[in-house]
């Protein structure tokens, strides 16, 4: 009995992994081939934003918690200020990126390595265009296993490569695999609540043994002057 | 009509005489810890709304979150959150309960992180009982204009808050703001208003959202 509960577990990690391999990439239809470039990026924030949010954080083992984001962003040049907080106010993580990563403020358990840098990573894919290059446009299968959609695939120096699925305004999809060609990341957006062309709700879902939810609610957007 | 006359200065003499005495009442209060508690134990509930207001040096706009609290003693406390999320602490007969806002309607919160809590909850239901001495986590320094300037006791607590400054009110027994400096550009500030005194809040309050 033991075996076969053994056997089943295998098998469906096998087949999950199979179907969060990165996906077949089809030629798209004319009208979306030409404007691709634009359509894909279309989905960030252009200029320089304050973007905060209600964050619904769920853990490893089945814990969660309510954080508030707040975020300033630049497209150009590519800079990330954020901060991480209880509702209360008080700043668990405070943290930029612009050539380099600084961590200005970090208390226990946001303090653990790496923690900061996966933070902003995340921050980045979800409201940066991939600085790697555009390799190809087509139609992609998303990883939530609707249908296909029209897409943009980037390929990175380090391999990882960003699928993006525009859709229909703020319904979009990010998909996010590593060199090997295995989902580490997924980002889905909705438009109800946004504001300033920005999605009300977002969803990164983070997959592996230590994988992680963060549920966005989009409290407030302003765009910022120089 | 001498009369009329008489009557009408005596009322105003009655009136400004109040007016001296509430001022007089009034100023004393919060110039010595002695006074501080004698307000505060005429205080058996405190029912108020709060803006609080979070200021960071990234921030081009401060972030802005309402909500009411309710205290009643010995040590009863609903502080909760309307805007822009609803959370919800609640302090009873020494349990402590958190509700958040969920996409699925509020969901109760327990585990670790609602321990540490517990600590925050009893300070702020002892600074409403004027009960600044016994923190076990601030010394407090009273100064003048009726201020009140908590330090952390321990180096390493320093680090995650470096001071707490309350606004006492005109009123005796009230607090206008308290302001928590993570670092001198970094803090946050509550602004309470409309504050009730010493009605009958319902237990239910503190019981559950």
């Amino acid at each position: 009995m033991k075996r076969l509960g053994l056997t089943l577990l295998l098998a469906f990690i096998f087949v999950t992994a199979a179907c969060s391999r990165l996906p077949e990439l089809k030629p798209a239809a004319g009208d979306f081939k030409a404007g691709a470039p634009q359509k894909c990026r279309a989905i960030f924030p252009q200029g320089k934003w304050q973007i905060t949010h209600a964050i619904e954080a769920a853990y490893p083992g089945g814990g969660e918690t309510l954080l508030m984001g707040v975020t300033v962003i630049d497209a150009s040049p590519r800079t990330i200020a954020a901060a991480l907080m209880t509702v209360e106010g008080v700043v668990l993580l405070q943290a930029s990126l612009d050539k380099t990563l600084t961590v200005q403020r970090a208390l226990p358990p946001f303090d653990r390595e790496g923690f900061a840098a996966g933070l902003l990573a995340d921050i980045r894919l979800m409201f940066m265009e991939p600085d790697a290059g555009l390799v190809q446009t087509g139609t992609i299968q998303a990883p939530t296993g609707a249908d296909a959609k029209p897409g943009c695939r980037y390929q990175g120096d380090n391999g990882m490569i960003t699928d993006i699925l525009p859709g229909d305004g703020n319904d979009w999809q990010i998909a996010h695999y590593n060199p090997r060609g295995s989902l580490v990341r997924t980002v889905s957006a909705r438009p109800a609540g946004g504001q300033a062309g920005l999605p009300g709700r977002m969803r990164l879902t983070a997959s592996g043994p230590g994988g992680y939810t963060l549920k966005l609610k989009l409290i407030d957007a302003v765009q910022l002057g120089d | 009509m001498v009369f009329d006359y008489i009557s009408t200065q005596c009322i105003r003499s009655l009136g400004l005489l109040g007016i001296v005495l509430s001022l007089c009442f009034c100023m004393g209060w919060a110039d010595s810890w002695d006074g501080i508690r004698s307000a505060a134990d005429r205080i058996e509930s405190i029912s108020a709304e709060f803006v609080q207001e979070k200021q960071l040096p990234i921030l081009a706009r401060p972030l802005i979150s309402t909500g009411t609290l309710h205290f009643r003693k010995p040590e009863s406390l609903r502080w909760e959150y309307h805007h822009p999320v609803r959370n919800i602490l609640l302090m009873h007969r020494g349990s402590i309960q958190r509700y958040r806002e969920s996409e699925e309607g509020l969901k109760v919160q327990t585990g670790g992180s609602l321990q540490a809590m517990q600590f925050v909850m009893a300070e702020i239901a002892n600074w409403f009982k004027g009960r600044f001495d016994i923190s076990q986590m601030f010394t407090a320094r009273l100064e003048s204009n009726r201020k009140i300037v908590l330090l952390p006791k321990e180096a390493s607590f320093g680090k995650v808050i470096q001071k707490i400054e309350l606004q006492l009110a005109d009123r005796p027994g009230l607090i206008d703001t308290v302001t928590i400096y993570e670092s001198a550009q970094s803090f946050t500030r509550l602004t309470f208003k409309n504050a009730v005194l010493n009605i009958d809040i319902p237990e239910n309050l503190f019981k559950g959202a």
